[in-house]
């Protein structure tokens, strides 16, 4: 009798619990994100010219298993390579991990990398420059809703401290979250078991219409560098990839972008018809930003845009990696995650764009 | 009748749904934002030490398309002696030549406010040291200084871009202007503190009232901040070194009720009932903040571990933590513990704790001891070069941002190559934090 009482209690309490937790609340909603742990990561910016270190992390108590694609985003003759390497890893509960994009990672217990190995990692080719996409999945391979990964990396090179060309830099990977039951505002459902994504905010959030980029003028003072070591140069990379990605046709994804700026004085700018073919890595001084972002078109020493897609193409994604130098040469870099816009009206006209990563088809 | 079975079963979909609901709610998600624009912005640190050439870069951007103003805090956190009441590192700082005796050096906390008044989609950056004063500012407005673009004075479109009066209905249209904008330079050097920035009445400097949830023409309630802090250091060897991360923000609910009480986030009025949320509260405890995370995730190299960039030098990474609670209106120094749950990549778990006084700024390995090789953030005890570290605050919400350095081996030191980074979080706090303005 204790025993069905204590079933019976034990099923209200829980049921308790879970329409406690189902309840509408003031929290965040599931969407693109650099800081809450995600079904898919997204790492914009992986090169091999310097190296790149990256970690992920479990951030549940359960395991879990993981689909990584490397994709080479150099062209040659205006055409993308789009060459992709993928492979597996399997993280234990909390269980973090890392790797240097250029050494990979062996399934050796012996190695000097020490911690559970979490898979064959290998290792990118040299003068690599692409991304990384990390895929949470079920141990069959297919999709998982569970957002249960984080993940960083660092880009840059260490030649010897003190040397003035030490760039060393750290973002946070880019997060797409699985809806689940009832999430991205009321019309999420669970993950479905096909080999596609649909970042529609019903299966994945949809994609963000739009980055806000606040940034210094390209060649500008550094206000902090400049009294003390001048003249001092402020140079922003940016690192854009198309929010879409289909590795099962290997069909090279682009599109075009608006950038819209304003100066400090308010004044406005904007540059149309940025292509980003496959993967996009552009000083703010390149011609195709049409001199507006420099110190001297810009007008004023720090600016703010929104980078957003013409027409019915796709939003990007992206990091920011900004070069400060001194007078003497001594250089250093920091990257830094870029806002995403979601406000629709304008004049941000940021609107959300359903689109999808398609993965290759299970055998 | 039910049977044994039955309920078995039922207990178990029971189980499922209450761990579904646990893995799958809105509720898994700390609802603080270092991506989206949003109401308060907090840089939890800012550091000046011109002595060896550290400053810290400022970024304030307004993404909306109306003036807005920002009412700002700096929390000096300094610690400071007891009998001199100079800022110290530790008691060996505090010997009195005059008095011959030495006092302690205790943690401080010296708070001073100011506005930043921004034109729509209007950025601007200031050095920590420096400040930003009215040679510096784009748009200050008054006679023979520049102005911005026009906006409306007042009435529906008050602050929103216009041309002519008669865009503005129960207003004018006039310049935008910087004017009443002044960032006084830190108040020390050297000086360790965070920044925090309120979205505002630029004339009575607290929130804008806000009742989206009774009347749709106001919504959203407005979330138009978004800011960068870049730390550089120049050197006199001429190394310089950068390290960035974005302001942490917190989002506005559809309710404010525009007095000194900031509340952020709290529980529903009752817990039984699913539809109730903390927005259901009566209006003085109503959440006006969407809720601190529950728990900062903190993905790190150990310290002293083999740099895996250059394979010579070592890792060192270091946190800093502010309390999501702070009391400018009664200076109340604000406590909260950090506890910290620490996996390596053996998947094997250390924890420790420590008190969040007014701010946590620390080398990871000096966290737990004063020995770094005896800490459980030292790469060769915990065996592993990557970890991660659950922080959950205790008696209150705790915001972050992290660095990691490559540095000198043996001993963690200076002369280290920095990039700072952003924490994760996970969940929401149930209870309420509380930011109160003078």
């Amino acid at each position: 009798m204790s025993t069905v009482k204590g079933l019976r209690a034990g099923r209200i309490a829980l049921v308790l619990i879970g329409m406690t937790l189902t309840a509408a609340t003031v929290g965040a909603e599931e969407r693109f994100t650099t800081e809450r742990p995600s079904s898919v990561l997204l790492f914009p910016k992986v090169v091999n010219t310097s190296e790149t270190i990256i970690e992920i992390t479990n951030t549940t108590n359960l395991l879990v298993n993981v689909h990584c694609f490397y994709v080479d985003g150099q062209s040659f003759g205006g055409f993308p390579i789009w060459d992709i390497t993928d492979f597996d890893l399997v993280l234990t509960r909390q269980q973090p991990t890392h790797w240097g994009v250029g050494t990979g990672r062996a399934v050796d217990p012996t190695d000097k990398e020490t911690g559970l190995d979490p898979g064959l990692i290998p290792p990118v080719v040299p003068g690599f420059t692409g991304f990384l996409a990390c895929i949470e999945v079920m141990p069959s391979g297919e999709p998982s809703g569970a957002n249960s990964l984080k993940g960083e990396a660092t880009v840059g090179q260490v030649t010897q401290l003190g040397d003035p060309a030490n760039h060393v830099s750290k973002y946070n990977a880019i997060g797409i979250q699985a809806c689940g039951q009832g999430g991205c505002g009321g019309g999420g459902t669970q993950v479905n078991a096909d080999n596609v994504l649909e970042l529609n905010n019903v299966e994945y959030a949809a994609c963000p219409g739009g980055l806000l980029v606040n940034f210094a003028a390209e060649n500008g003072e550094d206000i902090a560098i400049g009294p003390a070591n001048p003249p001092s140069v402020v140079s922003t990379n940016l690192t854009l990839i198309p929010c879409g990605i289909d590795f099962e046709n290997l069909n090279p994804p682009s599109t075009l972008l608006a950038f819209d700026l304003r100066n400090e004085f308010e004044s406005p700018g904007s540059t149309e018809g940025i292509p980003v073919d496959c993967w996009f890595s552009r000083d703010l001084g390149d011609p195709l930003f049409g001199n507006q972002t420099t110190i001297g078109g810009l007008g004023s020493f720090f600016g703010s845009g929104i980078l957003r897609p013409i027409g019915p193409s796709l939003p990007v994604l992206g990091v920011a990696n900004v070069l400060h130098m001194a007078g003497d040469g001594s250089s250093d870099t920091a990257a830094t995650n870029l806002h995403f816009c979601n406000e629709p009206a304008a004049p941000s006209s940021c609107v959300e764009v359903n689109s999808e990563i398609r993965l290759p088809t299970l055998p | 009748m039910l049977t044994m079975k039955k309920l078995t079963l039922m207990g178990a979909a029971g189980a499922l749904w209450g761990l579904s609901a646990l893995l799958l709610s809105p509720m898994a998600h700390g609802a603080t934002y270092s991506d989206a624009g949003a109401a308060v912005i907090v840089y939890p640190k800012i550091v000046v030490d011109t002595d060896n050439g550290v400053d810290t870069v400022i970024t304030v951007t307004n993404q909306a398309n109306a003036q807005t103003a920002a009412h700002c805090f700096y929390v000096n956190a300094n610690n400071r002696c007891t009998n001199t009441l100079q800022a110290c590192g530790d008691s060996s700082d505090c010997f009195d030549p005059m008095s011959g005796f030495t006092g302690a050096c205790v943690t401080g906390w010296i708070e001073i406010n100011f506005d930043i008044v921004l034109t729509p989609n209007q950025p601007v950056a200031f050095s920590a040291f420096a400040g930003f004063g009215n040679d510096n500012l784009p748009c200050p407005g008054g006679i023979g200084g520049t102005n911005c673009g026009r906006v409306c004075s007042a009435g529906g479109n008050k602050g929103f871009p216009c041309t002519q009066n008669v865009d503005c209905p129960g207003g004018s249209c006039i310049f935008a202007t910087n004017a009443g904008t002044r960032v006084p330079p830190v108040g020390e050097d050297p000086f360790i503190g965070e920044l925090k920035c309120i979205e505002a009445d630029p004339i009575t400097r607290l929130p804008v009232e806000c009742h989206c949830d009774t009347d749709p023409t106001q919504c959203p309630c407005p979330a138009d901040l978004q800011g960068t802090a870049i730390i550089e250091t120049v050197l006199e060897s001429g190394v310089i070194d950068t390290a960035r991360y974005n302001a942490i923000g917190l989002r506005p609910t559809t309710f404010n009720n525009g007095d000194r009480e900031l509340v952020i986030g709290g529980p529903s009025p009752d817990p039984a009932n699913p539809a109730l949320t903390c927005l259901d509260q009566p209006p003085e405890t109503r959440c006006e903040y969407q809720p601190c995370a529950s728990v900062l995730v903190f993905d790190l190299l150990f310290d002293g571990a083999i740099d895996p960039i250059s394979n010579v030098y070592v890792t060192q990474s270091s946190l800093t933590l502010v309390p999501c609670t702070e009391d400018f209106l009664r200076q109340r120094i604000p406590q909260v513990t950090a506890q910290f749950l620490v996996f390596n990549e053996f998947e094997q778990r250390l924890s420790t704790s420590r008190l969040v006084d007014c701010l946590l700024d620390s080398q990871i390995s000096l966290i737990d001891t004063s020995q770094f090789n005896r800490s459980i953030f030292y790469a060769p005890l915990q065996g592993t070069v990557a970890g991660q570290a659950r922080i959950t605050g205790v008696g209150g919400g705790l915001i972050g941002s992290a660095e990691l350095g490559y540095c000198d081996p043996p001993a963690p030191g200076t002369g280290c190559a920095n990039a700072a980074y952003n924490l994760n979080q996970f969940a929401d706090r149930e209870a309420a934090d509380f930011i109160r303005i003078p």
